[in-house]
């Protein structure tokens, strides 16, 4: 429900939103760094495939945790993230199905990680 | 417990992919390993030995998994590995991504085994400015950790030394005790607690080679990037090759096969059908070692002097990308493209495999997720990918007309390439799957271990390809004796006249081409065709049949029924692709 609710937020299609300044990871600036906050469940999203929230989860893209965007491809290419100081690319399916909302510089250098750096 | 009654122990090499495993399996077995497939599965691993104090242990490299809830069939053969159990278990965890590493270890450690932690890469996470409490670590985990430098050696006779203390740790998981099997909540959270008391992160200034991981995956100095490295790798593998041919094969094999040959030439009398299966047809009263086409003439020459240098130099300059990292970048920028064609962008990587011979490439489309997936990267490959062997013969006998002529195999080979891909994924059942893929930094790579996997590569090619190639040429010769491919060019004559445009004589090394597409080039180079005749004989014989080696491999790979259908898929488009290029080109007959 409150994954639901959260895209549709993004989508301006609700006007009471618990995250009003929610956004995809694909239309997150190339250098910005954001918070997870959702990320959709890939029944519903077409063409992410059953295996994909644990791989993801593997990776490190979870609920909470904060990614910089590097870049995003032309033509509906893939998006490139950095996370816990590592790069991965995802789809551009699954960026447009993960939620985030940005966080400033200062607050990104101290949150990810998960160190008390 | 399995193993230990025969007196050999079991170890087993467990961690994430990219994270030095398979540096650490070298540096502890030495090079003498045993590449296997799991049982019933398409995934390979290695297997080597390691005697220490008086033990013999079978050390094997465990497919590199992120999780043991499988979500791909590396990380299944993974899981029946570890289930299987051992005696030790090396926990390979990258420094760098600790956290996430950490997920894997402890799925390891919930199964009870003895585990040592490799903490492998601490040269690099220092370099950005990670630092872990090592003492921490250990006391948290409950197992030894050692730092280790895989790639340098550094610290591995401290691992090897601390076997004997392997244990199945301590860390206990919120919920544990409560006895319910822990969840991956449970998993992360205490993770998070782990990383919380050991982990310190510091932050420090960019880098030249981060600045060039970042531009690498940019929107415009990315596809400028891949296309230079692109560009280059090709112009140096051509360069390199060229230059091994025109200053090394080709004088020695003058120097020293063509005596031979004309020895056993003249012993045998100088012609009869033994003479032209073991020496070959004189070609003006001379052996010519690429068109005389016997066992000792030909047979030795292409795969040895004109395939085996370009194949060499394209594992070289590929080992190197892959090595610095390059590959994954590659795959980001060509996703967008790939997407279009049914596959995702690490598809790249079996097609550029493909490049230096079919049979490794289509090998290398074992990465990809799906049965479609693979299906269309191994049809693609052997129907529009072109092998270093049938580029050195287009460049051979095409190069000779010109560039131009040169670029328009190329370009009708691209172009067919991309339309084959989007007409596969535009009418078979499915979906494109997603992109996900770690990206690793870039690293200067050490020569020595890009020195032996080339040669291992080289190896491969040379115990795989030129046997096959004597045989071609054996059989060849067989069919010629008994009239069969004469009789099969004259069926075939009116086919390739009326749609191709191309005398009848062509139509016999279009079907050798079936058993070496890189000798039957040669064979059309003798025909006398008119330049454009040339071009579409040799898109067409690019396109049709891949060499038994490929063919073989296609058929283990796909199956006889997705064979049958790759099959027709080819034929239907080389075909098409050679009468386009006769239209184009406006051929007459």
């Amino acid at each position: 429900m409150r994954i639901l609710h959260c895209l549709s937020c993004a989508a301006g299609r609700r006007r009471k939103c618990a995250t009003p300044d929610a956004l995809t990871l694909r239309d997150l600036p190339d250098g910005a760094f954001a918070r997870i906050v959702s990320i959709r469940s890939p029944k519903n999203a077409g063409g992410l495939g059953a295996c994909c929230t644990e791989r993801l989860e593997a990776l490190g893209l979870r609920v909470g945790k904060i990614v910089g965007k590097i870049s995003g491809m032309p033509f509906h290419g893939p998006v490139t993230l950095v996370l816990d100081g590592r790069q991965i690319a995802v789809g551009w399916n699954i960026s447009s199905n993960v939620l985030v909302v940005p966080v400033r510089d200062k607050e990104a250098h101290d949150g990810s990680g998960a160190g008390r750096g | 417990m399995e193993a230990a009654q025969d007196g050999v122990k079991r170890l087993l090499l467990v961690g994430n992919p990219n994270v030095g495993k398979s540096a650490l399996f070298t540096r502890i077995t030495g090079v003498h390993a045993v590449s296997s497939n799991y049982p019933g599965t398409t995934v390979g691993f290695l297997e080597g030995w390691l005697r220490r104090g008086g033990e013999v242990w079978r050390v094997i490299d465990v497919p590199g998994a992120y999780t043991l809830s499988p979500t791909n069939e590396a990380e299944e053969v993974a899981e029946r590995m570890v289930d299987e159990g051992a005696d030790a278990v090396i926990l390979v965890l990258d420094a760098t991504a600790l956290e996430r590493n950490l997920f894997l270890a402890l799925q390891v450690m919930e199964r009870g085994l003895p585990v040592v932690v490799a903490l492998n890469m601490v040269d690099e996470a220092r370099h950005k400015g990670i630092e872990i409490d090592v003492e921490e670590l250990e006391r948290s985990l409950g197992v030894p950790v050692v730092p280790t430098v895989a790639v340098t050696g550094e610290g591995i006779s401290r691992l090897l030394d601390r076997l004997t203390e392997a244990g199945p740790g301590g860390l206990l998981l919120p919920g544990a005790n409560e006895r319910r099997v822990p969840g991956r909540d449970d998993r992360w959270s205490a993770i998070g607690e782990v990383i919380e008391s050991v982990q310190r992160v510091s932050h420090r200034h960019h880098t030249l080679l981060d600045k060039l991981e970042d531009a690498s995956v940019d929107s415009f100095w990315g596809l400028l990037i891949g296309l230079l490295v692109i560009v280059g790798s090709f112009s140096s593998i051509r360069f390199l090759g060229e230059g091994v041919i025109d200053r090394v094969l080709d004088p020695l094999f003058e120097a020293w096969l063509l005596p031979v040959a004309e020895r056993v030439s003249d012993l045998l009398g100088g012609g009869g059908a033994a003479h032209d299966i073991i020496v070959g047809h004189l070609i003006d009263g001379r052996i010519d070692f690429e068109q005389s086409l016997g066992l000792l003439s030909t047979g030795l020459y292409v795969p040895l002097a004109m395939v085996l240098p370009y194949v060499a130099a394209f594992y070289f300059v590929l080992g190197l990308l892959e090595d610095f990292g390059y590959l994954p970048r590659l795959a980001v920028v060509f996703d967008a493209l790939l997407h279009r064609m049914g596959l995702h962008g690490f598809a790249i990587v079996p097609s550029l495999l493909g490049l230096g011979c079919n049979v490794p490439g289509i090998l290398a489309t074992r990465v990809l997720d799906s049965d479609r997936e693979r299906f269309i990267a191994a049809t693609l490959i052997s129907v529009a990918i072109p092998c270093a062997g049938l580029q050195a013969m287009i460049l051979g006998t095409v190069g000779d007309l010109g560039a131009r002529w040169v670029l328009t195999v190329y370009a009708t080979l691209f172009a067919s390439w991309l339309i084959l891909g989007r007409l596969l994924h535009v009418f078979l059942p499915g979906f494109s799957p997603e992109l996900i893929v770690e990206i690793p930094p870039y690293r200067i790579p050490s020569f020595k271990a890009l020195g032996m996997k080339l040669w291992m590569r080289v190896r491969g090619f040379l115990m795989e390809a030129v046997p096959l190639v004597l045989a071609g040429i054996l059989v060849i010769g067989l069919l010629e004796a008994a009239g069969i491919t004469a009789l099969l060019s004259r069926l075939l004559a009116p086919v390739f006249r009326g749609v191709l445009g191309l005398p009848p004589e062509a139509s016999a090394p279009i079907l050798l081409g079936i058993l070496r597409k890189d000798v039957a080039m040669g064979l059309l180079g003798a025909l006398g065709l008119s330049p454009a005749q040339l071009v579409v004989a040799t898109v067409t014989l690019s396109m049709t049949f891949p060499c038994v080696a490929t063919f073989i491999v296609l058929w283990r790979e796909l199956g006889g029924r997705r064979l049958a259908a790759s099959m027709g898929i080819m034929i239907a488009s080389a075909m098409a692709a050679g009468a386009a290029v006769r239209l184009l080109l406006a051929i007459r007959v």
